[in-house]
This record gives structure tokens, sequence and C-alpha cells, in this order.
């Protein structure tokens, strides 16, 4: 029921009011004495150079592309592994299902060397 | 929690699609808010499926998202290549073909 | 739960097989450079041509089976359907190879790409279940949006392609809302099981008037609407059509219309008569405002593939004219005009690509002005299309319209026929303009032609041939088609 997730929400409530009170603090109390490199992005490390809101290359575009369609390839595979096992403790079926799977995979394979052929990969 | 709460979502989110769909003008956007019609019917099949007590409606989510990440390279190469000839993706702007 | 590998007759789904497999044959020659491309539009050719002549074969054999759980249906519906397909893609790719030439590097992709949105369309009309309809559906669709956008360096052609990518993406979205919300209604995606589950014994069930259900059918008709481009959402078709590669725009007011309108009617037959009557009412309502408003606007084109593209909007209308018929003569005529239509437009848009000069296409009505005499072949190619396009006997369009007719009045719709009879009038107006320009105007300049490729002419000949064909022996056709709806009522 809710009422078992009533610690939790304390538990929530706490930690934000904890949280803010410290901050709130040291904000009021501290002593403030800024000197140039205080101010400075980073007090060591490297300068910043630019703006990071710049363009990317649209080749990024092409890789990023690429990887969606064959990463959400996986998907299909998880509701296989599921029952893979179930199926392999019938006699023959397995084999059958294992089978399937790696035709599937196998027209990826094809399609991932299209890819490759035709320079998808390439950055130049 | 009841089933209709789960569909009211899903029927708000795919009304914020559809209403995205006619009012924005970037062509990016207008695909996002596709996107998100698409996933309004997703959360949609996954709680009927979880009602029904069967595996089917989850089952069709897979495909759905295979298809959504397929339509999302297709559009987005198309859009690219649009952006190439005209440096816009503003739908009203990109009107060469009278209708 | 037990789970069991459903038994699968291969032989059975051979012409899906084909397909698959000259689609893994054409990526693996496009990835040598050394073999020509144009060979890969022959094989294209040869699969397909096996695919019908399997397909053919498993018609005459008379097969109605289920595949994969009844997932997948293998009768003479689906296989009439593959048989429209499989003859619209030989006939585009027989014009495509000269159209695209053989020097260009990117032509692996576009035969890929035909052979991919077939197979979709054969998923389509064979889907047993509403989620495999939208597979095939978006198979169909995404490998279409890339075609419109085919030439990537002609600004229309990625305009095209974004319009009907935003828009057809849009309506695949409602399509797949609606098949949710029918889920949800009906607790199945099996076509048959959701139709049954309309009735009980002879009343109708609580299921027909749900809102739920409702709710869902609506957004399936939008979704359809779409993608067949009925009235009032047919916004894309005109600008996609004038913006695509004339190939394609064959291609697309083809094939994918016909597989569109083979879930269609699998859907709304055998459900219409059980839901509530306002659903066939809107259907009527569609065909009338799809006839007239594809017909009028088509009067004021002065662009050819913008007036075909109206004139297939027309052409949706008539079809939609045997679906509200929902009756076993409506589906079958329907089936019928869906091949006719098929064979006569890309008849069309062929000899369009015929008229090609050396510095483009010659996309103005003006621009055939003259050529009756001058480029007989040609002038004689498009009367014939245009006069089957027309519907004038003894051409193939005339038995179509005929039968679509045929059907509606035994289901009542008299008004519906009424709308068809003026409309054809209509469209006979603007096609025939076409034909008055070529054989009485005098042309304003002299156009050089290029010479006729030889693939498009034989593409022609084989198109003139079938309409010609089905005109004079309509039966060929018809009793197929009415053999086939006769199968799936037993």
């Amino acid at each position: 029921m809710l009422i078992d997730y009533l610690p939790i929400v304390f538990l929530g409530v706490f930690a934000v009011l904890f949280a803010a009170v410290n901050l709130s603090l040291t904000h009021l109390l501290g002593p403030k004495k800024p000197t140039r490199v205080k101010l400075s992005v980073y007090e060591s490390g490297v300068q910043p150079v630019g703006d990071a809101r710049q363009r990317f290359s649209i080749r990024f575009d092409l890789i990023a592309m690429l990887f969606i369609i064959f990463d959400i390839e996986v998907v299909f595979l998880y509701p296989w592994a599921v029952v893979f096992k179930t199926f392999a403790e019938n006699e023959g079926s397995g084999l059958f299902i294992l089978i399937e799977m790696l035709v599937f995979i196998g027209i990826l394979l094809l399609g991932y060397i299209y890819a490759w052929r035709k320079g998808g990969l390439t950055w130049d | 929690m009841a089933l209709q709460y789960y569909l009211i979502l899903s029927a708000l989110l795919f009304t914020i699609g559809v209403i995205g769909v006619l009012v924005r003008r970037n062509a990016i956007i207008i695909f996002m808010c596709i996107e998100l019609m698409l996933n309004a019917a997703n959360l949609a099949f996954v709680a009927i499926s979880r009602n029904l007590g069967t595996a089917e409606g989850q089952l069709f989510v897979f495909f759905v998202m295979a298809v959504a990440a397929a339509e999302v390279a297709i559009g987005l190469a198309i859009i690219v290549s649009v952006f190439k000839h005209r440096e816009t993706i503003n739908v009203d702007e990109v009107n060469s073909l009278k209708g | 739960m037990p789970l069991e590998i459903p038994d699968i007759n291969w032989s059975l789904l051979m012409p899906q097989l084909v397909i698959v497999s000259t689609l893994l044959i054409v990526l693996v020659f496009d990835m040598f450079d050394a073999i020509s491309k144009k060979t890969l539009g022959w094989m294209t050719i040869v699969g397909a041509g096996i695919a019908l002549w399997s397909s053919i074969d498993l018609l005459q054999a008379g097969t109605d089976q289920t595949q994969f759980n009844e997932m997948f249906r293998i009768d003479s519906y689906s296989l009439f359907f593959n048989i429209i397909f499989l003859v619209s893609t030989i006939l585009v790719a027989l014009v495509s190879i000269s159209y695209l030439g053989s020097g260009d590097k990117k032509q692996g992709p576009y035969y890929l790409l035909i052979l991919l949105a077939t197979l979709g369309m054969m998923l389509m009309a064979a889907g047993n279940e509403l989620i495999i309809v939208f597979l095939g559906l978006e198979l169909m669709s995404l490998s279409l949006y890339v075609l419109a956008s085919y030439f990537r360096e002609s600004p229309a052609s990625s305009e095209a392609g974004m319009k009907y990518l935003l828009l057809g993406a849009f309506a695949s979205a409602f399509f797949l809302y609606g098949i949710a919300l029918v889920y949800g209604a009906a607790g199945t995606t099996n076509i048959p099981e959701i139709i049954s589950k309309l009735s009980v014994g002879d009343q109708l069930s609580l299921l027909s008037e749900s809102p739920l259900f409702l709710a869902g059918i609506f957004l399936l008709i939008v979704g359809f609407g779409f993608k067949v481009a009925i009235v009032p959402f047919h916004q894309w078709a005109p600008d996609v059509y004038e913006g695509a590669p004339t190939t394609i725009a064959a291609f697309i007011s083809a094939g994918p219309k016909a597989a569109g309108f083979a879930a269609f009617l699998t859907i709304f037959v055998d459900a219409l008569p059980k839901l509530p009557t306002q659903a066939t009412g809107v259907i009527v309502l569609l065909a009338m405002l799809t006839m007239t408003v594809g017909n009028v606007i088509a009067i004021a084109q002065t662009n050819i593939k913008r007036m075909l593209a109206y004139s297939s909007i027309a052409h949706a209308g008539y079809v939609m004219i045997g679906l509200a018929a929902a009756n076993p003569d409506g589906k079958s005529s329907a089936m019928l005009y869906l091949f006719i239509y098929c064979v006569m437009n890309i008849g069309a848009f062929g000899v369009v690509i015929m008229a090609r000069t050396a510095d483009g296409e010659n996309l103005m009505i003006s621009d055939y002005a003259g050529l009756g005499f001058r480029k007989p072949l040609l002038a004689m190619f498009m009367t014939l299309m245009l006069l089957s396009l027309a519907g004038f006997p003894p051409t193939a369009g005339f038995v179509g319209k005929l039968y679509v007719f045929k059907s509606a009045v035994e289901a009542r719709h008299y008004w519906l026929v009424i709308f068809g009879a003026i409309n054809t009038a209509i469209s006979a107006f603007y096609y025939l303009r076409v034909v008055v320009t070529m054989y009485m105007r005098e042309p304003e300049e002299e156009l050089e032609f290029k010479p006729y490729p030889p693939t498009l002419v034989i593409g022609l000949v084989l198109a003139a041939i079938g309409i010609l064909l089905i005109g004079i022996l309509p039966s060929l056709l018809l009793d197929q088609a009415q053999s086939a709806v006769q199968s799936a009522l037993l």
C-alpha cells in the first residue's frame, strides 16, 4: 500500500532540507574574499577555449544513425534469450530457434558490411 | 492501478504530439512530436497488455521501437539533405512545389 | 506456459522468400563495383518474376492457409494482391533501368529499396494481424520516403521526400494508435477474431458500440486515408508525385496504393456491416469527396505529373465505392479495379518518361502539342493509357469502373453510382484534353526527344497488351478476383 512508502517520503524530504539548510547557511555565514583567480572558471586546470555550444560536424549524424539502427536490433535478442531455455529442453526445437537467431544476426551483419563497403564508417 | 489512468495519460501524450505536429514549423521538432505519438501508442500497448495478462502487447512495443529507430534514421537523413539545399528546415519556407 | 514452434510450411511462403533472397543477392552484388549496376535491375526483374510465377502457382492450387500462429494468411486474396504488387514492381523496374542510366554508382540502393517496399506490400496483404499490417506498412513507407528523395542533387526531390516523410510518419502514428485502441477494446489484434467478436449470433455485440473501439476504427480510417491518399488526407500526393523521380511517382501511385487498400479491404469490408451505420456513411462520404475533389482539381493542372496525381486521388475514390458496397462483389471489383489501375497508371507515367529531351523532362501539358503525328508511338501509348484511365471501352479502365458501379448498385448505394458516373464524365474532359493537345495543336517549339530506350518500350508494350486484353476479356481476371473473395467467405 501507499503507506509503506511513507519512510521514503520522509527520507526524501529530510535529504532536501538538509542540503538546502547547509547550503544557505554557508552562503549567509561564510566569509567572502573574491580575487581574480578565484573567479576564473577553473581554479586549476585549462582555460576554456571558445563556446561550448558550437556546431558538430554532420559526419557525427551518420555514425549516430548507424549506431541507433544496429543498437536497437539488440532488443529482439532479449525475448529470444528469455524463451531459449524453454525451447532448448524440447528435442530439436532448440536448434531451430538458434538457427533462426543466427539468420537474423546474419542479415544484420550483411547490412553492416554493406554500410562499411559503401563508406558509411569512414570519416573522410 | 486501473487501466483508464494509463490510457488517459497515453491519450494526453498523443494529443500533445498531434498539437505539436500541427503548431510547430521546425521539421525536426515536428519529427520529435511524431515520436511522442508513437510512444503514446507504446504506453497504451503495454498498459493494455498488462491488463489483459498477455505478452502480445509488450512484444508489439519492441517492433514499434525498432520501426521508430529506422524512421528516425531515415527522417534525419532526408531532413539533412533538405537543409543542404535550402539552409532551412522550416516547413513553411520549404515550398517550391506548389500545393 | 508451454511453448511450441508452429508448423511452418515454407513452400507457401515462396513469394515472400524469393523476394527476400533477391533482396539479399542484390545487396551482396551491389558491394562489388566491378558489376554493372544495370544487372541489379535485371536481377530485380527476374526475382520479382519468379515470385510472380510462384504466386500464380499457389493461387491456382487454391491455397488457403494461415502461417505463424495465424499471423500470416496465404489465401487467394493475398496471392491476388501479390500479383498486383509484383506486376507493378516488374513494370517499374523495366522503366527504371533506362531512366537511371548505366553510369551512376548510386543505383544499387534504388533496386534494394524497391524490393523492400514490395516485401512490405506483400506483408500488408498477407497480414492477418494488425501488427503485421503495421510492420508491412512501415517497411513499405520507409523505403518509399527514401525513394522519393532519391535524387539528392535535386531540391525538388529532397523536398518531396521530406513532405512525404512528415505526413506519412504522422499518419503511421495515427494508425498505430488506432491499433492500440482496437487492441484495448477487443483484447486481440487478430483481424478475423476482432470481426467475429463484433457480433454474437445475429445480434451486434457490445464491442461494436464501444467508444474505445469506434475511436480506434476512426483512427485506422485516418491512417489508411493518408496512405492511399483519399480526400481530405490527400495533400501530400501532388507534391510528392511532382518532386519525386518520375519512375518513383509511378511506383508510389501504383503498388503502395493497392497495398493500402488490401489491408483496408480486409478489415473494413467484413467489419462495416457490423458497425453502426454512421461508419458506412463516413466511407460513402469519403468516396464521394475523393472522386469529386480529385477530378475537379485535376482539370486546373498544367503539369502532367500533378494532373496524374489528382487523377490517382480520384481513382482511389472509385475503389472506395467498392469498399462502401461492403459485399463480396464490392471486394472483388475493388481488387480488379486496383489491378487495372496499377497497370494503366504506371503506363501513363512511363509515357511521361518517354517524352524526355536532352535537357530533362517535359512536364507541361502544352509540351505535348503536336506529338500525335511527329511521335506516333509515344502518342499512341499515351492515348491508350489516358482512354483507359478515363474508362472508355474497350479498355480495361471501362471494365474496372463497370464492375465497381455494379457492386454499388447491388448494395443500393445509388447516390454513389450517380456521383461516380458524373465524375467519370468530368475526368474524361481533362484526359481527352491531353489527347486533343497531342493531335490537334501545333507545337510552339520543336523538341528533340531522346531515342526511346528498349526496356521502356517493352514495359509500355506489356502494359498496353494488359489493358487491351483485360478490356476485351475481363473474365480472365475477374474470375480470379471473385474466386479469391469466395474462398475467403467459406
